[in-house]
């Protein structure tokens, strides 16, 4: 006979430990700040870093009058959008994060409080 | 001199009673679908030539494999890579997509495209209504997250344009493609909605044919085939009398990767290990829906296996009952699955049956919609009866290459003629198309009891 309560038992186990990046998709790279589907205007942080904490790995940005903190992680993707420069986009590192800098973030799990998922910065 | 010009007449006036009838206005869902089809099959977003349609043709079940790959001339945009110097290296591998029909993509990410990539088959698009949705969120793709954004298959052509249509390695957006508009993605997703079921099947189906009428007992049995379990209803959805009501289409670590002697590793290609959802991916993959199986191979994530036969016994196998997924199964249910030749052959003999249903169903809707002279346009009307051409022969192929109701691959071959008379014919295109539709129906008649 069928185990119900055991089948759905370690379905809940085994994917109660489903990574945050569910809809996590390579080719968000190539997509500019303010582009992507879906989520611009609903589920992204758009602005200008104020000020970021190499040491801690935390950044404040502001959006229009509001401003909060980025927490980057291991797990953050940090995207540079050179597509206004005409050039591919890359790879970049925490370090690359500069005050004055647009920047766009999605949360994971689309929390504001949670760290950063992955984070875009427009290069002029 | 008097005479043929009357009948000239009559002929023209014959004739025009199967131009397309005005239609009444399109519903705003018909508009955006017809705007869907046409970005789908046409636009090529400023890339490199190619559009939806190259991968996924409607006259190929939304699919491409090595035979029809073996149709296409050499300049098709599909074969890019072969003619385009600057995609000549680390876009496509021609030779795996000529003889297996893989596609590379670049799902852990871009930073070493020599060596980090994945080869996968091309999914087809129909039935897409019920194939997506979870309540882990929106599965598209072979690991079920193949779109960027939101994940949502509207979102899903973003990520496509990207990969597969850009005129440089640089996939600079405004250089070497355009990004689709909110506009366009809504119409590609409405577009690819409508493709295919757009209803679940409800099993046990009265099947007729005593093969495949085990072999819905085998599907269905969860103490032998177990096949439920993962495809409630033949579909892509986990049994929902299982675990949670919504848990949808789910992901599972099956073990195809494990498969020795796959057939693109005989090649000596560069093909690295495939690990699923994720980066790192967790080893899973999407379920995909089996009524449209049938007809629409080679199997698995990455075309490992040609026959619908093949598929089913790889569940009796090694990588199957050492994978993660049958772990599972083991563990709710005591063992593995086991199935002998003669169930691997009734189990598929079913899964013949309801794609050759599901074929003749769309057959029978296309020539329906012909004979009432629902479309706007010649072109749209010769359309109709080509894909119901395309249909009836995938239907007759399937039941045929099984062994499967002579009788009722009879009566499609019928219809095949009617439809090509229908095809040919100036006065009497109706008539035939009616006349197709009852040829289907007797077809059916032959598979299924009638309800």
């Amino acid at each position: 006979m069928f185990k119900y309560i055991t089948v759905t038992g370690i379905f809940i186990l085994v994917f109660a430990m489903v990574p945050v990046t569910l809809a996590e998709k390579a080719t968000e790279l190539y997509i500019p700040i303010g582009k992507s589907p879906g989520l611009y205007g609903k589920y992204l942080a758009t602005g200008r870093i104020e000020k970021v904490n190499y040491q801690n790995n935390t950044l404040t940005m502001s959006s229009g009058s509001s401003s909060y903190p980025v927490e980057v992680t291991e797990r953050t993707m940090i995207f540079l959008d050179r597509s206004k420069m005409g050039q591919p986009n890359i790879y970049g590192s925490f370090s690359d994060c500069k005050q004055g800098m647009m920047i766009e973030v999605r949360f994971e799990k689309d929390e504001r409080g949670r760290p950063a998922e992955w984070i875009k910065l427009e290069m002029q | 001199m008097k005479t043929k010009l009357v009948i000239f007449c009559a002929a023209f006036f014959l004739a025009a009673c199967h131009l397309p009838s005005p239609p009444s206005p399109p519903g705003p869902d018909e508009e955006l679908i017809a705007k869907g089809k046409e970005i789908f099959f046409n636009e090529t977003f400023n890339g490199n030539g190619r559009t939806c349609g190259s991968c996924h043709p409607a006259e190929n079940n939304f699919t491409i494999d090595p035979a029809f790959i073996a149709t296409l001339p050499d300049d098709d945009p599909l074969f890019v890579a072969e003619f385009n110097p600057d995609l000549k290296e680390n876009f496509e591998n021609p030779r795996l997509m000529r003889e297996f029909s893989l596609i590379t993509e670049n799902l852990d990410g871009f930073d070493d495209l020599a060596n980090k990539f994945t080869l996968r088959g091309v999914p087809h698009t129909l039935g897409l209504r019920f194939t997506i949705d979870s309540s882990l969120g929106p599965r598209t793709g072979w690991s079920g997250d193949g779109a960027p954004g939101d994940g949502s298959l509207r979102s899903f052509a973003t990520g496509a344009v990207i990969q597969h249509f850009t005129r440089t390695l640089n996939r600079v957006a405004g250089v070497d493609f355009r990004l689709p508009t909110d506009e366009e993605l809504d119409a590609l997703e409405a577009f690819q909605f409508s493709l295919g079921r757009q209803q679940e099947l409800t099993l046990p189906l009265p099947l007729k044919g005593t093969v495949a009428k085990r072999g819905q007992e085998l599907f269905n049995d969860l103490t032998i085939a177990k096949c439920s379990a993962c495809h409630f209803n033949a579909g892509a959805n986990f049994n929902p009398n299982l675990t949670f009501p919504d848990s949808g289409n789910l992901n599972f670590n099956t073990g195809v990767e494990d498969l020795p002697d796959q057939p693109q590793d005989l090649t000596g290609e560069l093909v690295p290990p495939d690990d699923g959802f994720g980066t790192p991916g967790d080893g899973t993959f999407n379920t995909p829906s089996l009524v449209e199986a049938a007809d629409s191979g080679p199997f698995f994530h990455n075309n490992s296996i040609e026959t619908i036969e093949g598929a089913v016994a790889f569940y009796d196998g090694e990588s199957f009952n050492n994978s993660p997924a049958a772990q599972l199964l083991i563990q709710a249910t005591g063992s593995g699955i086991e199935i002998d030749g003669t169930q691997v052959v009734a189990i598929a003999a079913f899964l013949r049956v309801i794609n050759a249903l599901e074929n003749i169903r769309q057959s029978i809707e296309l020539l329906d919609k012909f004979a009432a002279k629902n479309f706007r346009t010649v072109k749209e009307g010769e359309e109709l009866l080509i894909s119901a051409l395309a249909e009836t022969k995938d239907s007759s192929m399937v039941l045929k290459s099984g062994g499967l109701h002579p009788e009722a691959v009879k009566f499609l071959y019928e219809s095949q003629k009617l439809i090509k008379k229908a095809k040919r014919s100036l006065f009497l295109r109706a008539r035939y198309a009616r006349e197709a539709i009852e040829k289907q129906d007797a077809a059916r008649n032959e598979l299924v009891e009638n309800s």
